[in-house]
């Protein structure tokens, strides 16, 4: 476990599903408080900037890789991406409560096996996974 | 003198102190609270510590003011009494509902804070990739 104060996070979206471009648009319009920069899951990018993910991994579940080496993944990721914005600081402490962390978990991932179906999948792709 | 206004002067007598010792129990420990709101700035939280104080001290003095008539029928020691105990009642009331509205409210300014310049996220890392700058 790493104690680096965390700075900036890239956070690995599913790039071809309208329900996780929404997401990051409403991430990208909140007041950061840690950078955050988003990068297509197992895009050409996402592989050769972080070699060591499991690419495959990172397109069924959100992905949130921290400069201080950190990896989050799902709830926990979604805690990471709340946490970095101004106005959700508090949201992110109360989910990660032990008992709130387990619904966090249960809802993400409901969200994250059915977000094919929530939403148009495929259409106005951005990018295209290798 | 009439008791009715024996009375009053009781309940200004009670009242008055009441409202100073609890003013001054918030100036000192409300202070230790904002210092640390504020990161040790010392005049930052001396300043808001007065004008929480002086908030408190005209809410507190208008009520007890507001509230010295009283309905009741004095005329001997017992209906003095139990008009006494009636108002001062009230007053500590709110005077306790204020403080520890205050005290909440104070706590709640720490803890946003210590949130916002919290250094990591609350949740640990599934994994650490032991080579850190990835997220350039």
């Amino acid at each position: 476990m790493t104690e680096r104060p965390l700075r900036r996070i890239a956070v690995l979206y599913d790039a071809r599903c309208n329900l996780c471009r929404a997401a990051r648009a409403w991430l990208e319009r909140q007041p950061q408080l840690v950078s955050i920069e988003f990068v297509p899951a197992a895009s050409p990018e996402a592989r050769a900037r972080f070699p060591f993910l499991d690419h495959d991994t990172t397109l069924e579940e959100i992905t949130v890789v921290g400069d201080d080496g950190g990896i989050w993944v799902g709830a926990k990721a979604w805690v990471v991406c709340l946490w970095a914005l101004e106005s959700k600081r508090g949201l992110a402490h109360r989910l990660s409560s032990p008992a709130m962390m387990p619904k966090a978990r249960a809802l993400v991932s409901f969200v994250a096996r059915h977000r094919m179906s929530l939403g148009t999948y495929g259409e106005a792709c951005d990018c295209t996974p290798a | 003198m009439d008791p009715l206004v024996l009375t009053y002067l009781a309940y200004l007598a009670l009242t008055i102190p009441i409202t100073i010792w609890v003013g001054s129990t918030l100036r000192r420990n409300g202070l230790v609270f904002l210092l640390d709101v504020f990161d040790g700035d010392e005049d930052l939280a001396n300043a808001v510590n007065h004008l929480l104080v002086v908030g408190f001290y005209l809410l507190n003095l208008g009520y007890v003011s507001v509230a010295l008539k009283t309905g009741a029928a004095v005329t001997d020691a017992q209906s003095s009494l139990e008009a006494l105990s009636m108002k001062v009642g009230t007053v500590v009331l709110l005077l306790g509902v204020l403080h520890l509205t205050n005290v909440y409210v104070l706590n709640k300014l720490r803890r946003r804070a210590h949130i916002t310049s919290a250094p990591r996220p609350p949740v640990a890392p599934d994994q650490v990739w032991l080579a850190p700058g990835a997220a350039r």
